[in-house]
C-alpha cells in the first residue's frame, strides 16, 4: 500500500523538481543560439500538445496543426499591428478565433472516418498554405507580415530571447498541467475510448462525435496559441513557417517522445528541434534519417522514448513485486 | 469555345496521370488497407530510373523500358517489406501510414543524392506536335493516355474480373479467414505492391519528358488521391472517374484563378467529403469495428 | 576548504575580465585574431541545395583568390559557412549563430527575402554588418543601417522588365504570368507599376501560378485568351524550364520576356530550340563582356570545371565588397567595416559595385537574348 502512494507522488514530485531545475538553469548555461533553438522547441511543444491530446488520447491523426498555428499568428498580428489590440490580448483572441476554426472544421470534418479523416486535413492544410502564400490583405502573402509588435503586459516585455524563455516556460506549464487534466477527466477517458474503440464506446452512450469535435477545438486553441505567441516572438511571420512539413516535424515531436505522454512530447519538441544541430556532420543526409527514423520508431518503439522508459520500470517494478509476493507465499 | 476545348483535353490528360496513381492507391488499399503517402514519389522514382536507363546509360527505347520495368517490379518488392511488413501488426493502427511518410522522405532525400538536384530531362519519345486548328496537344500526351487507358483496362480485367481479384477483396476483409481458405496471404500483397510499383513507375516514365524530373513530380499524388476519395475510394472505377474530375477541375478553375486551382480541387474534395463521404460509388469495404 | 576555493575562483575570474577589458581598449579583439572570419548563410541543405552550392564555390572562389595574394591587412580570410536549410528558423539560428561569436568580421546572408526580413532585428541588434544577397526592396530598410544589398533591388529589376518590354519589344497589352513566392510577386508589383505609371499600360492579366507546378498548359491558354501581345514571365529555374518547354509545344509565337532564371545554363540546354528567342533582364549571366565578369568565369571554370551561375556570383562579389571594406577601413571590427562599405567603389564581376541611398551595391542590369543556346547580352541598363 505504502509503495503505491509514493510511486503515485513520486511522478509529479521529479516532475515538478525537473522542471524548476530546467527553467533556473537553462537560461544560465544557454548561449544566445542555444536559448533561441529552446524557445522554438518550446513553442513547437505548445503546439504538439494538441497532437497528443487528438492523436494520443483519441487515435485521430491530424496535419492541420501547423495551419492551425499559422492562422493563430496572422489573426494575432492582424489584432495587434492593424487593429491596435494590445498584444496580450490579441494572442487570447487569436487563440479564441482558432478555436473557433478548428470547431468549425472539426463539425465539418470529424463525421469522417480514420484515413478519410486525416487525408481531409492534408487538403486544408494544402489550402491553408495557398491562401497565406497568396492572400495578401490578410497575410502578406509571400513576404508574410512584419514588424508585429513583441509582447508587452502593462510597461513589462520579455525584452531579450531570455525573457521569452520564462513566458514561454510559464505557458508551457499552464498547458501541461491543463493537458493532464483533461487527461484523468471523463473527457479524457471518453476520448481514450474512441481510441481504443470507436463503436463500443458508443455503445456505453459518449457521444463520439460530440467528444472528438471538442477535442479536435481544443488541439487547435493549443495550436493558435502557439502561434500568436510565435508571432510575437519572432516579429516576422510567413507562410514558410506553417506548412504540412513543419505538422509532420511536430507529429514526429509526439511520438518520438510517446503519443501517451505529456511529458514525452516535451522531450520529444526539445529532440526534434535540437536534431539537425546536434547531427550537423549528417546535415546532407537530414531527411533520409528522418525517414528512416520514423520507420524505425513505428517498428521498435511506437511509444516512444516514455513507452521504452515505461516498460523498462514497468520490468522493474514487476520484478520487485513479484518478489515481495514470492516472500508472501501468495499471488 | 477553343479554350474549353484546350482545357478539356489538357484536363482528361492529366486525369488519367491521376487515375493510375488512385488506381495504385485503391489496389493497395484492398490489399492491405493502407493508404500509401509515398505513392507520388514511387511516380518520381520511376521517371529518374527512366532518366538512368534512357540518358545515362543512353539505352534506346525498348531494352530501357523493359529494364525500368524489372527495376520497378523489384523496388516495388522492396518497398513492402521494407515499410509495410515490419508494421502490418503494429500496436497503434496509424503506424504503417506514418511509415510510409517516412518513406516519402527518403525517397526525396536519396533520389537528390543519387542524380543531383538540378532538374533533368528525358527527350519526348514521339516527337512533335499534333494540331486541330488552334489546339495543340504534345504528341507525348497521346503515349501517356494510351499508356494510362491501357492500365487501366488491364487492372479492371485481370481483378474485378478474374480471381486476383476476388483474392485481394477476401485478403483485405479478413485476413484470418482469408488464410484459412488457403489464400496465400503474403503473395498476395507482395504481388499487390509489385503491380502498384510497376503501374505508377511506368507513368513516371511516360510523364517525364512532358514534366521535368525533380521531386515536385510527387506533388501530384495529392490530386490523385482527392481523385480516388471524390469516386469513392475502394472502387477501381470510382478511382478512374474521380480522378479525370479532377482534371478537368482543376483545368477549368482556371477561368476563374491560377493560383488557387489546387486549392479548388481540394476544396470540392472537402466537400465532397461533407456531402456523400463514400463519394460516388461509396466504399465496398467498411471499416471493421 | 570549499570557502577557499570560490574566493580563489572569483579573483581568478574577475582578474581574467579586468585583463580582457583593458586589452579591449587597446586593439580590437577582432585585429588579434589570427585569420579574418567572414560569416555566411546559405543553404547547405533542403531543397535550396543547388543555389547554396553555387554560391559557396563563388564565396570560396574570392577567399581563394585574396589569399593567394596575400590575404587582407596580412592575415589569411577564414570564411564560417552555417545552413540556411530550408526554412526561416533554421536561417535565424544560423544567423544569430555567427552573430553572436565575437570573431566574425561581417556576414553574407541569404538570398530569400522573407528570411532577411526576419533576421533584420538581429542585425540591428548585433550591429554587425550584414551583406544579403536578396533583390527585396524593403529589407535595408528593416535592417538599417547594418543590412547591405549586394544586388540591385526588385523595385529597379521590375520596372527595367517592364520597360524593355515595351520600348524594345513593343508590347503594348503584355501579360504578366509569374511564380507567387516573395521574388515573383515582388517584381510582377513593380513590372505592372511600372507599365502603368511610365506608359499608361495595364497588363491583359496577371497570372500567377505555384512554385511546383507541372501543368502551364492551362495557364498559359487563359493568357493567350485573355489577348496579349507579348509575355512578361517571372519564374525561378526550375519552372523556367517547365514553362520554356510547354510554352514551345503550344507553339505561342509572341515577344516574351523573362527574369533571369530563364538565362540559367541548365535551363537553356534542357531544350536550347524551346529557349530560343526567349529575352531575360538579369543580374549577370557568363556572357556578360566585362573584363572583371570574364576573369571571374575563368577563374571559376579553372577552379570548378563547371560554369558560374547567378547565385555564385552574389557571393563572390559579396565577399570582395566586404574584402575592399577590409582594406579601407584598415581593420577587421565590425564598427569599421560598417563605415567603410560607404566608401566602396570596385568592379565586381556582376558591375560596378557602390552603394546607393539604399546601401545596395549592384548598378547594373543586363538584358540577355538567348540564341543558339547561348544567354547573348544585348543591353546593359545603369541604375
Amino acid at each position: 500500500m505504502r509503495a503505491f502512494r509514493s510511486s503515485r507522488l513520486a511522478r509529479p514530485l521529479a516532475l515538478i523538481v525537473l522542471a524548476i531545475a530546467f527553467i533556473v538553469g537553462m537560461p544560465r548555461i544557454s548561449s544566445v543560439y542555444n536559448i533561441m533553438v529552446m524557445d522554438s522547441a518550446i513553442l513547437y511543444f505548445i503546439a504538439s500538445l494538441g497532437i497528443s491530446i487528438l492523436l494520443g488520447m483519441g487515435g485521430q491523426l491530424s496535419f492541420a496543426t501547423a495551419s492551425l498555428m499559422g492562422f493563430g499568428a496572422f489573426m494575432s498580428a492582424l489584432y495587434s499591428k492593424n487593429l491596435g489590440v494590445p498584444s496580450a490580448l490579441a494572442i487570447a483572441l487569436a487563440t479564441l478565433s482558432t478555436a473557433a476554426l478548428a470547431l468549425f472544421l472539426g463539425l465539418a470534418l470529424l463525421r469522417l472516418r480514420g484515413a478519410y479523416f486525416t487525408f481531409a486535413t492534408i487538403s486544408f492544410a494544402y489550402i491553408a498554405t495557398s491562401i497565406y502564400n497568396n492572400y495578401k490583405p490578410f497575410t502578406g502573402g509571400a513576404d508574410g507580415v512584419i514588424n508585429i509588435p513583441t509582447l508587452t503586459i502593462g510597461q513589462w516585455s520579455p525584452g531579450d530571447l531570455y525573457g521569452w524563455f520564462y513566458v514561454l516556460m510559464a505557458v508551457a506549464v499552464a498547458c501541461f498541467l491543463l493537458v493532464e487534466r483533461i487527461r484523468g477527466s471523463y473527457f479524457g477517458r471518453a476520448l481514450a475510448s474512441i481510441r481504443d474503440n470507436e463503436i463500443a464506446a458508443q455503445t456505453l452512450g459518449i457521444n463520439v462525435f460530440a467528444t472528438k469535435v471538442m477535442a479536435f477545438t481544443i488541439a487547435g486553441a493549443l495550436a493558435g496559441l502557439a502561434g500568436a505567441l510565435y508571432a510575437h516572438f519572432s516579429t516576422v511571420v510567413s507562410q514558410a513557417q506553417f506548412t504540412f512539413d513543419i505538422s509532420v516535424n511536430m507529429l514526429l515531436m509526439v511520438m518520438i517522445g510517446g503519443v501517451d505522454s505529456t511529458f514525452g512530447t516535451f522531450l520529444g519538441a526539445i529532440l526534434i528541434t535540437m536534431l539537425p544541430e546536434w547531427l550537423r556532420p549528417l546535415r546532407n543526409y537530414m531527411r533520409l534519417i528522418y525517414g528512416v527514423g520514423i520507420i524505425l520508431l513505428m517498428v521498435f518503439m511506437p511509444y516512444g522514448l516514455t513507452g521504452i522508459l515505461r516498460s523498462a520500470l514497468g520490468k522493474v517494478r514487476g520484478k520487485a513485486l513479484s518478489r515481495k509476493s514470492d516472500l508472501q507465499g501468495g499471488t | 469555345m477553343q479554350t474549353f476545348l484546350q482545357l478539356s483535353i489538357i484536363g482528361i490528360s492529366m486525369g488519367l496521370i491521376y487515375s493510375i496513381l488512385a488506381c495504385g492507391l485503391v489496389l493497395l488499399r484492398r490489399a492491405t488497407g493502407l493508404l500509401n503517402f509515398a505513392q507520388g514519389d514511387l511516380l518520381m522514382l520511376g521517371a529518374y530510373i527512366s532518366f538512368q536507363f534512357l540518358v545515362k546509360m543512353k539505352w534506346p527505347m525498348l531494352p530501357a523500358l523493359v529494364s525500368s520495368i524489372l527495376v520497378y517490379a523489384l523496388f516495388g518488392l522492396f518497398f513492402m517489406f521494407a515499410v509495410f511488413w515490419p508494421v502490418r501488426n503494429s500496436a497503434w493502427p496509424q503506424a504503417a501510414l506514418v511509415c510510409t511518410i517516412g518513406a516519402s522522405m527518403i525517397l526525396q532525400e536519396a533520389v537528390t543524392l543519387i542524380w543531383g538536384s538540378v532538374p533533368l530531362t528525358t527527350k519526348p519519345f514521339v516527337s512533335g506536335t499534333v494540331s486541330f486548328g488552334n489546339l495543340k496537344l504534345q504528341n507525348q500526351y497521346f503515349l501517356i493516355m494510351a499508356t494510362g487507358v491501357f492500365v487501366i483496362l488491364l487492372i479492371f480485367v485481370l481483378f474485378d474480373k478474374l480471381y486476383p481479384g476476388k483474392l485481394m477483396q477476401a485478403t483485405a476483409q479478413d485476413k484470418y479467414a482469408a488464410r484459412l481458405i488457403g489464400i496465400p496471404i503474403v503473395m498476395t500483397i507482395a504481388f499487390t505492391y509489385v503491380l502498384n510499383n510497376v503501374i505508377v513507375g511506368l507513368a513516371g516514365y511516360m510523364v517525364a519528358p512532358v514534366f521535368i524530373i525533380t521531386g515536385s513530380l510527387s506533388s501530384l499524388q495529392y490530386k490523385a488521391f482527392a481523385g480516388a476519395i471524390i469516386g469513392g475510394f475502394g472502387d477501381l472505377r470510382g478511382a478512374v472517374l474521380g480522378s479525370l474530375i479532377v482534371g478537368l477541375v482543376e483545368s477549368y478553375s482556371t477561368y476563374v484563378t491560377t493560383i488557387y486551382k489546387d486549392a479548388i480541387v481540394f476544396l470540392v474534395l472537402i466537400l465532397v467529403l461533407i456531402v456523400r463521404p463514400q463519394g460516388i460509388f461509396g466504399e465496398k469495404i467498411a471499416d471493421k469495428a | 576548504m570549499k570557502k577557499v576555493l570560490c574566493i580563489v575562483l572569483v579573483c581568478v575570474l574577475w582578474a581574467l575580465a579586468m585583463s580582457g577589458a583593458l586589452a579591449e581598449e587597446a586593439v580590437s579583439p577582432y585585429d588579434q585574431q589570427e585569420t579574418i572570419k567572414i560569416g555566411c548563410v546559405y543553404p547547405l541543405t533542403g531543397s535550396k541545395i543547388l543555389q547554396g552550392d553555387y554560391t559557396g564555390m563563388g564565396a570560396n572562389l574570392a577567399v581563394k583568390q585574396i589569399n593567394e595574394a596575400g590575404g587582407l591587412l596580412g592575415k589569411q580570410v577564414e570564411l564560417v559557412v552555417e545552413d540556411e536549410g530550408d526554412d526561416q528558423q533554421t536561417t535565424i539560428n544560423s544567423y544569430l549563430k555567427l552573430a553572436t561569436r565575437d570573431d566574425i568580421s561581417a556576414i553574407v546572408h541569404t538570398s530569400i527575402t522573407a528570411y532577411v526580413l526576419a533576421s533584420a532585428p538581429y542585425v540591428v541588434q548585433y550591429q554587425i554588418p550584414t551583406l544579403q544577397m536578396s533583390s527585396g526592396e524593403e529589407c535595408t530598410i528593416a535592417g538599417e543601417p547594418y543590412m547591405w544589398q549586394t544586388r540591385m533591388s526588385d523595385h529597379y529589376q521590375g520596372t527595367l522588365l517592364a520597360r524593355y518590354a515595351v520600348t524594345e519589344l513593343g508590347m503594348q497589352k503584355p501579360a504578366i504570368v509569374y511564380i507567387s513566392n516573395t521574388f515573383g510577386q515582388g517584381w510582377s508589383a513593380f513590372a505592372e507599376e511600372a507599365l502603368r505609371e511610365e506608359f499608361g499600360i495595364e497588363p491583359t492579366g496577371m497570372f500567377a501560378y505555384n512554385d511546383g507546378e507541372q501543368q502551364y498548359t492551362g495557364i498559359f491558354t487563359q493568357a493567350l485568351a485573355s489577348g496579349c501581345d507579348g509575355l512578361i514571365v517571372i519564374a525561378d529555374p526550375a519552372t523556367a524550364m517547365l514553362i520554356t518547354s510547354q510554352i514551345h509545344t503550344m507553339e505561342i509565337d509572341l515577344p516574351m520576356i523573362g527574369s533571369a532564371g530563364f538565362t540559367n545554363a541548365f535551363v537553356i540546354d534542357a531544350d536550347p530550340e524551346a529557349a530560343e528567342g526567349w529575352y531575360a533582364v538579369t543580374d549577370w549571366t557568363d556572357k556578360v563582356d566585362s573584363p572583371a565578369s570574364q576573369a571571374y568565369v575563368e577563374a571559376f571554370e579553372a577552379e570548378y570545371g563547371v560554369t558560374p551561375e547567378n547565385m555564385s556570383v552574389y557571393g563572390y562579389d559579396s565577399i570582395n565588397i566586404i574584402a575592399e571594406a577590409i582594406r579601407i577601413a584598415g581593420s577587421a571590427d565590425p564598427a569599421a567595416i560598417q563605415e567603410a562599405l560607404f566608401e566602396v567603389d570596385i568592379d565586381g564581376a556582376m558591375a560596378r559595385l557602390s552603394p546607393n541611398e539604399h546601401r545596395s551595391f549592384s548598378s547594373q542590369l543586363y538584358v540577355a537574348k538567348i540564341e543558339s543556346g547561348t544567354p547573348n547580352i544585348v543591353g546593359v541598363i545603369d541604375r
